[in-house]
């Protein structure tokens, strides 16, 4: 039984170094257009609820959660509506969006504040989390208001507060729980609320000394949450393996967290889950971390959704010396998990987690030689899988075999392809393949429960 | 469009930019191959050291015809070159190694020409056979010289040999066997120096321990119950360090390509390979005798792979059925064990700690529309991200004034926003 620890994993370069010390600044976007993507979440997109023409204010609903599995959307900046259309996301996909003119007076809705001394009813709480469009902030998107809603609270007896970070060049929640460590545990009070026979625990990675003594004293007292250092592995965050790092449990793809009694949220969510019940704020800032070795200033700001990624950098101090875009890898995520932005006129959305620009010189291009059946692939994998197998299914096009061989577990990580000394582009061909197979409700079956994105 | 230079287009359509993800661990195939080469050194240097010129020769020309072979079957067969990824150099040296050092210059020849030709081209390269190269070259040598000369191979220098020796009654002594000062093949006479190459490989993560330990542990086992001598410890260390099984179980069974991929794999294949010497060596096979077993246990390898692939992490996994009940103050008790353990620490965080008392808000909002001070300053020294350094052939072809013109009329704008800018100052 491995504690604290899962088997496989790799260590990239962290690169946590460049950011780790700058406290987090508040950028404000520039007058201009923002935009906002109906889907930032995994689920139906939300629907509209303004016209175009109408004037909107901070926080004001702009689109209403279509369904159970959906989330509400807020307007991050006041001003007109300018059009409601297609508009190029992060991943290069054209989406329906809501354009708002910024006006940079950034009016508040006027709400009724309902807030009383007594706690809010499970119900109530519910509520809220469902108004404020919160979603699940680790770049999974699933509306926290589903993940709550379906788990019965007698069979939870466990709630993860993700606080690891495994992504290389990210330092936004180690950030966040430094300077405001408060938020965080009142947000954990929020969740243990409303599963009232769950024990909390926090886990933080065995480097991260700073955050681990700041909350085991601020918690010393506190009998129901637990601070937990885990291994610094590269996908301990992955919800599979932190699960299991902390409880020993072990999941498969093909079931969700609630049916084992643990409930797993990053940091960021439970954040937001507080400011929703304590101020009652919707989601419409995020925090970026800006780094990389082509960033000029890496940093940790928070931004408004909306903004775009250009103006993001631009603020932080844009790019190194004379780097152009061209001579720079711009990377929306990590380095592991992330995707390259082909243009940097894209939303901010609810799901971005950093901006890594990498310098193009340094990436060192090494060509993909034959497979010598090393099995390095095998050892690093987090879910014990075969991805060279894997691989060679994908390339045969021989689907049943794909899922015969496990391959809808993978997790996604990457950690095959950056341990394979062939160079293989293991990591991309298997998640390419799982996303075809995923659409194929005769091939996947009981895989199609967990709602993925992409 | 301009004409963008070859490099930036070449630069921009490299895979490394385009798949995720975008680090990569630096060890490649080629890295291995050459630090397989390295912990090979030291074998061969005490070989040359022992026996003269000639196995410098042998191996010389078992890696020169490797490295021949190689170049031309990759052009023929699939028209790149592949030798830079050093694997036809191991294949070459390794042969060369477990070979007799008098043995006539014609057998490396054909054993390496046999061990890259058909041990590895027949198969498609690199990582599609399932026979050692090596081992297959040898193999061919054995039975040709069994064929052509009608002799049993290297009978001239076997009557001396360990395996030989003890057979027949002698006595040998240990110590010149750690040594290598025995003869037998060139490179796997001597345990000193093939633990120093197989502590190499192991320190460079190039070879895990799994395969070489479960063969000598399963021959060990074998040995010990069914060899001839019992549980003596002497004849048991004879019976390992003689005969190259040193040799094979770190370099050849090893070898990435011919061995399973799981741990579960690489278990069976020792415990294959170790049995089958024993029962070989009990049979009176003896220099051979790791030899066949290697070739015997690769044959199977592809089954073993097949048959113990890796249970997927979950894949037993269960629904709870368990309720909570109560609440989990009743559970907390047994922290106060974890709680004396981290009292003693707290000592070296104290200033780290006291900041936490400035923190202690729950609720401070993250959306207040005020425009701070910092965020102007940052608004203002804003850098423009260019999407490429303008071309210098294309503008000296452009009249001059158009680009001051595109220059004033972006330096207009930009004086324009700043101004909107500070004068919106909010009330406040």
């Amino acid at each position: 039984m491995a504690r604290l620890n899962f088997k496989g994993g790799v260590h990239p370069y962290e690169g946590r170094d460049l950011s780790r010390r700058k406290a987090i600044e508040t950028l404000v976007p520039e007058q201009g257009e923002m935009v906002f993507p109906l889907l930032q979440h995994k689920g139906n997109p939300a629907v509209p609820v303004v016209e175009i023409g109408d004037y909107v204010r901070t926080g004001q609903l702009i689109a209403q959660a279509d369904g159970e599995c959906s989330a509400n959307l807020h307007s991050s900046v006041s001003g007109q509506v300018l059009a409601i259309g297609k508009r190029e996301t992060a991943d290069g996909s054209l989406q329906e969006s809501i354009v708002i003119g910024n006006d940079g007076m950034y009016e508040e809705v006027t709400r009724r504040d309902d807030r009383s001394l007594a706690d809010p009813s499970r119900r109530k709480l519910l509520q809220i989390i469902r108004d404020a469009g919160i979603v699940g902030m680790g770049g999974a998107g699933l509306p926290t208001y589903y993940k709550y809603a379906d788990a019965n609270p007698r069979k939870i007896d466990t709630v993860i507060a993700n606080g690891v970070e495994c992504e290389p060049y990210s330092t936004s929640d180690y950030r966040r729980i430094l300077e405001e460590p408060w938020k965080l545990i009142n947000g954990i009070y929020v969740a243990l609320k409303l599963f009232p026979g769950a024990r909390g625990y926090i886990a933080v990675t065995e480097n991260n000394n700073e955050a681990y003594r700041m909350l085991r004293g601020l918690l010393r007292d506190d009998p129901r949450i637990y601070v937990k250092k885990v291994r610094a592995k590269y996908p301990i965050g992955s919800e599979r393996q932190l699960i299991y790092a902390l409880t020993g449990r072990q999941l498969n793809a093909k079931m969700l967290p609630y049916e084992i009694g643990c409930m797993v949220n990053n940091i960021d969510t439970l954040i937001s889950i507080n400011q929703a019940v304590v101020c009652r704020e919707p989601l419409i800032t995020r925090i970026l971390t800006v780094s990389g070795d082509g960033a000029a200033h890496p940093g940790n700001f928070r931004v408004r959704i909306g903004m775009t990624y250009r103006d993001v950098l631009e603020q932080s101090g844009g790019l190194r010396g004379k780097l152009t875009e061209e001579d720079v890898l711009i990377l929306d995520g990590g380095p592991m998990t992330g995707s390259p932005l082909k243009s940097l006129d894209v939303p901010v959305t609810k799901l971005s987690s950093s901006i890594v620009c990498l310098r193009k010189r340094r990436i060192v291009f090494q060509p993909e030689t034959p497979c010598t059946r090393c099995g390095r692939c095998l050892s690093v994998c987090p879910e014990n899988l075969a991805p060279m197998q894997l691989y060679k299914d994908a390339m045969a096009g021989n689907k049943p075999a794909f899922v015969e061989h496990m391959g809808l577990e993978c997790c996604g990580c990457g950690c095959c392809s950056y341990a394979c000394p062939s160079k293989i582009s293991l990591s991309d061909t298997i998640s390419r393949t799982k996303v075809s197979i995923r659409g194929n409700v005769q091939l996947s079956g009981d895989y199609g429960r967990r709602i993925v994105r992409s | 469009m301009s004409p963008q230079n070859p490099e930036s287009i070449r630069r921009k359509d490299l895979a490394c930019y385009l798949q995720r993800p975008f680090v990569r661990d630096s060890l490649t195939t080629a890295d291995c191959m050459f630090l397989v080469i390295v912990a090979l050194f030291p074998s061969a240097g005490y070989g040359i050291y022992m026996y003269g010129r000639l196995a410098a020769y042998v191996i010389g020309i078992s890696v020169g015809t490797a490295i021949v072979c190689e170049l031309v079957m990759s052009l023929v067969l699939f028209r790149k070159v592949t030798v830079l990824d050093y694997s036809c150099v191991v294949t070459g040296f390794m042969l060369g190694l477990i070979l007799p050092p008098n043995v006539p210059f014609l057998y490396p020849v054909i054993g390496s020409a046999a061990a890259i030709l058909l041990g590895k081209m027949a198969f498609g390269g690199l990582g599609r056979n399932f026979v050692n190269p090596a081992a297959a070259g040898k193999i061919t040598v054995v039975i040709l010289y069994r064929l052509v000369l009608g002799a049993r191979f290297g009978d001239e220098y076997l009557t001396y040999s360990p395996l030989t020796l003890v057979e027949r009654g002698g006595i040998l002594d240990l110590r010149e066997l750690l040594l290598g000062n025995v003869p037998g093949c060139i490179g796997t006479g001597s345990v000193v120096t093939i633990a120093i190459g197989a502590v190499f490989l192991v320190l460079t993560n190039v070879i895990d321990l799994t395969v070489p330990l479960s063969v000598l542990g399963s021959f060990s086992v074998f040995y010990f119950l069914l060899g001839s001598h019992g549980l003596n410890a002497y004849y048991l260390v004879l019976q390992l360090c003689a005969g190259g099984l040193l040799f094979e179980a770190f370099f050849m069974a090893t070898d990435y390509t011919t061995s399973p991929m799981s741990r579960r794999g690489k278990i069976w294949y020792g415990i294959i390979i170790g049995v089958l010497t024993g029962i070989l060596r009990k049979l009176g096979v003896m220099e051979t005798s790791a030899l066949l077993a290697l070739l015997a246990a690769n044959l199977l390898s592809r089954l073993i792979d097949r048959r113990t692939m890796p249970a997927a992490f979950g894949a037993r996994a269960r629904i709870r059925r368990t309720t909570v009940h109560g609440t989990a103050t009743t559970r907390a008790r047994k922290r106060e064990r974890e709680e004396k353990r981290n009292t003693e620490q707290d000592a070296r965080f104290e200033a780290f700690e006291k900041q936490a008392a400035t923190q202690g808000r729950i609720g401070g909002s993250e959306t207040a529309g005020t425009v701070s001070e910092k965020a102007l300053e940052l608004q203002k020294s804003r850098r423009p991200v260019v999407r490429r350094t303008p071309d210098p052939e294309l503008l000296s072809g452009l009249p001059a004034f158009e680009e001051l013109e595109e220059q004033k009329a972006f330096e207009e704008a930009k004086k324009r926003r700043m101004e909107q800018l500070s004068g919106k100052k909010p009330q406040e």
